[in-house]
């Protein structure tokens, strides 16, 4: 078989040091088997497996295709799958002899991904057929279940590095794209009648109709008017609708004057094909609709992969292990109980707010609170939803019912009064004020042709209405933003839609959280300072670190490069709060907080975190751990805070106000041990005092404040892993451009301002024409796809000179990383 | 006349069905799969039943 000369190459790679299976750097650790270098041994059981079962050609596709195993899957933590209630909420088919159900595979990034999962019939007996959606990153699996389970299907997924998502709102089934189905199907509607009707319409554009054309000038009226029914009753509904709740709600858009411009072109040509046997305008209708909904579709078509509407529902598991007498079984969350006992294990969320009757609980709080220490609590405290559990497995009862946890409501208080105060945007201000315009103008023409000759009043204000239709205007804003937004996912900025771009442009505040925006997610320096550790000594308090899952331990187990180790110890204790505590050949070691290991804490004020270790009680030195921030932060600041009021708030404590008062150059605005309601409402309150805010966070924690913000932006490493509900994703390594973001959507806004001249130039043509009550369908037919496509081209290219200025030579964004 | 019109209708008609068919049976969901899966070579195993195969 051929093999791409650059695969071939990476195959050799190994002696560089980089996984052949996941294309990490391979450290101490490393395994070698069949002489490629692996850098686990999950790694290499996973090459070994499919190995054997003929599918290497994994490996052919993509360079290192793998997925690093973090964690190997807990015993039985897919046992939830063998629950007949659950695994009917799953599957999405099934009868005696096949079962087919859609997974969602984060973990799928490439080419080899599509060909391992597609052929995953061989990997697993009972697996029929399996087709990936790439673009959502599904997979349609049919199997046969008297071959095989569900739960093993999972945990076959699980083990070649594919955990399926299988969270809360993955399996509530909700349909989401038969609105986008629906304008699909519109614009293919007005397309197939636009075709048609302008066809039928061609002897009306030459002058002059006479003989055959003439003959059947009105059956040509007459089909027209049939195709151009479904253009009007279907392809137009949306607009029409929206026109009328507008006036209605006496909340003037855009949607009225286009509305007006559709019904007076419908009701005008209908007139002239049944009592004046002309050929009327349904060109024209058709052509507007069929721009229109492309317009909106472009301005809707976004980045399917990613999912801006998470709610907390994407990060509960679906099923916990209820306590049932002796017995465990599993039991779907929404149906846990006041007073269910059940059983969570390490590392995975509490889903309900609950009280703790066995086992010693180390909880991460930061889904929650965004504080990044453990919470350590004994028998009888509260637990509350959203903490993850990093010690051995608890025991715990339910308070209150999953969707009444006081996360919850942190999700369900900010929904609701967010409309009261909606930003009214460019687009709606200027829709207000054109509509105005055309009535004003539409009732002058009606008074003056009364006076001076009441004949042609129909004609010339129907006129007014059909040419004042702001077509040009309504394409303006979604080919600009459509077009701005694509620019920027090219940069690493991805924007819901085009109207998160309309926000964008109107911001004038920016607020931002500390943890995981300004500082890099997972890393700090590290530095140690004291007496020199032997190689075994270093060795042992590495793998001491290791074996913990605190935040700190966890970057001095990074600092040297140790995911997991060999040291045996005689006895390991964690202490939550304190510290740990090993003992090997009789020597007691300790690594923690100063008091813990019995060292004077120095000045408390310090800007880092600092770790001590001793070696039988005798205090031996100190990590310091400094969190990274993002390169070139001070610089990024102080440039935005020339165009913006910078606020920060934070949920952790003010250990870092110096460093930060140094960074923003302000002392006001910086808010320390805010909880998430604080956030929230301190958003709220910039709001009502007329700000336009946006939020830029991350995590669960700020994800009512991202909300309630006018536009709310989270940072993510990768998309998948932790975005909360937003209107932008911002990929953490271009947080650096983040000012060039701004502008350049302050710039399109600009180019949309001066497409108005356009657009208002060619209305005001109409206008002339319409008002003498000489607008022929000819005129009509020409300016109205002309001025469109004018200001669509104008749109386009503008848009694209604001980027090259902005981004002049800068590296497209690597998605591929992004998007692992 | 009245019949061409008609027949050029019903012509057009079949092309907007077969649109909607093609977005019915999902095929625009997802334009990247299929690009990647016509490359596949097909499977190994399958050369020693096909000695054709491994000639080249």
């Amino acid at each position: 078989m051929a093999l791409n000369p650059k695969y071939q190459e990476a195959a050799h790679k190994h002696e560089a040091g980089i996984c052949y299976h996941c294309g990490d750097h391979c450290n101490a650790e490393t395994v070698v088997f069949e002489g490629k270098a692996f850098c686990c041994h999950g790694c290499k059981s996973v090459f070994e497996l499919l190995q054997s079962c003929n599918l290497g050609g994994y490996y052919k596709y993509a360079e290192n295709p793998g997925i690093r195993q973090l964690k190997a899957p807990a015993q039985g933590e897919y046992a939830y799958l063998e629950d007949v209630d659950i695994i009917q909420k799953i599957i999405s088919f099934s009868n005696d002899s096949i079962v087919k159900v859609k997974f969602n595979l984060p973990a799928m990034h490439c080419a080899s991904c599509i060909w391992l999962l597609e052929n995953f019939r061989k990997l697993v007996p009972g697996v029929i057929e399996s087709r990936v959606n790439f673009i959502k990153r599904d997979v349609y699996f049919t199997y046969d279940p008297s071959l095989l389970t569900l739960r093993h299907l999972v945990e076959q997924l699980a083990a070649i590095g594919y955990p399926p998502e299988l969270k809360l709102d993955n399996v509530s089934k909700k349909n989401t794209t038969s609105t986008s189905k629906r304008l699909i199907y519109q614009i293919g509607i007005a397309g197939f009648c636009f075709g048609n009707i302008m066809l039928l319409s061609f002897p009306d554009y030459i002058a002059g109709a006479d003989g055959v054309a003439f003959k059947y000038r009105s059956f040509f009226g007459y089909v027209s008017f049939l195709l151009a029914l479904p253009v009007l009753l279907y392809s137009a509904s949306d607009y029409l609708r929206s026109g009328w709740r507008a006036v209605v709600t006496r909340e003037i858009n855009m949607d009225v004057p286009i509305s007006l411009g559709i019904l007076a072109l419908f009701f005008r040509s209908s007139f002239e094909i049944f009592f004046e046997g002309g050929g009327g305008y349904m060109d024209s209708l058709a052509a507007l609709l069929f721009f229109l909904l492309i317009g909106k579709w472009i301005q809707h078509k976004t980045y399917d992969s990613l999912s801006f509407e998470r709610d907390y529902k994407s990060y509960f598991p679906i099923a916990v292990q209820v306590l049932d007498g002796d017995n465990e079984r599993p039991i779907g969350i929404e149906n846990l109980k006041t007073g269910d006992r059940f059983r969570v294990r390490s590392g995975e969320l509490v889903p309900a707010d609950a009280v703790l009757i066995d086992g010693i609980a180390s909880i991460d709080y930061s889904f929650v609170s965004g504080e990044s220490d453990q919470v350590s609590a004994n028998e009888g405290s509260k637990i509350y939803a959203g903490g993850r559990q990093m010690g051995a497995s608890l025991v715990l009862e339910v308070l209150k019912p999953v969707d009444q946890s006081y996360l919850t409501s942190l999700w369900n208080s900010g929904t609701t009064d967010k409309a009261e105060h909606k930003l009214e945007l460019l687009a709606d201000r200027v829709g207000k004020k054109f509509t105005y315009a055309v009535v004003f103008i539409a009732v002058a023409t009606g008074i003056f042709w009364l006076v001076r000759d009441p004949s042609v009043i129909l004609n010339s204000v129907s006129a007014v209405l059909i040419v004042a239709c702001p077509c040009a205007l309504a394409l303006s804003f979604p080919f600009a933003f459509g077009n701005a937004v694509r620019l920027m996912g090219r940069q690493g900025l991805y924007l819901k839609n085009g109207q998160a771009l309309a926000k964008m442009a109107e911001v004038n505040t920016i607020v931002f959280d500390k943890t995981g925006t300004l500082t890099r997610k997972g890393e700090a320096d590290v530095t140690y300072s004291g007496e020199e550790l032997s190689e075994w000594e270093t060795e042992i308090f590495a793998a001491m670190a290791a074996q913990s899952g605190h935040p700190l331990s966890r970057y001095i187990a990074r600092y040297y490069h140790l995911a997991s180790t060999d040291v045996a110890f005689d006895t390991f204790r964690e202490i939550p709060g304190a510290g740990l505590e090993a003992e090997l050949a009789g020597i007691l070691y300790k690594l923690g907080s100063a008091s813990f290991v019995g060292a004077n804490q120095e000045a408390k004020n310090e800007l880092f975190s600092r770790v001590f270790i001793s070696i039988d009680n005798q205090i031996w030195g100190s990590f310091k751990v400094d969190k990274t921030y993002h390169e070139g932060l001070e610089k990024l600041i102080s440039n935005v805070k020339k165009e913006f009021n910078l606020f920060l708030v934070s949920g952790d404590g003010d250990g870092e106000r110096k460093r930060m008062e140094q960074i923003f150059d302000q002392k006001e605005g910086l808010y320390f041990n805010q909880s998430p309601h604080d956030k929230k409402a301190f958003i709220a309150g910039l709001r009502k005092s007329g700000q336009v805010t946006a939020m830029i966070g991350d995590g669960l924690n700020d994800s009512g404040a991202l909300l309630e913000s006018d536009f709310g932006v989270s940072v993510a490493d990768d998309v998948f892993r932790f975005a909360p509900a937003s209107d932008a994703i911002l990929s953490s390594d271009s947080f650096n451009n983040f000012n060039d973001f701004f502008r350049f959507s302050k710039s399109a806004l600009n180019v949309v301002r001066a497409s108005f001249v356009f657009s208002f130039l060619y209305n005001g043509i109409g206008i002339l024409f319409a008002v003498q009550g000489i607008l022929t369908p000819v005129v009509a037919a020409i300016l109205m796809p002309l001025s469109s496509v004018t200001v669509v081209l104008f749109v386009t290219f503008g848009t694209n000179i604001f980027y090259r200025k902005y981004f002049p030579s800068r590296k497209k964004h690597d998605k591929s990383q992004f998007f692992r | 006349m009245f019949l061409l019109i008609g027949i050029s209708l019903v012509v057009a008609l079949a092309f907007l069905g077969g649109f909607f068919w093609a977005v019915r049976s999902k095929q625009y969901d997802d334009d990247f799969t299929p690009s990647v899966r016509m490359l596949f070579d097909d499977d190994i195993d399958n050369n020693s039943n096909h000695p054709d195969n491994s000639s080249n």
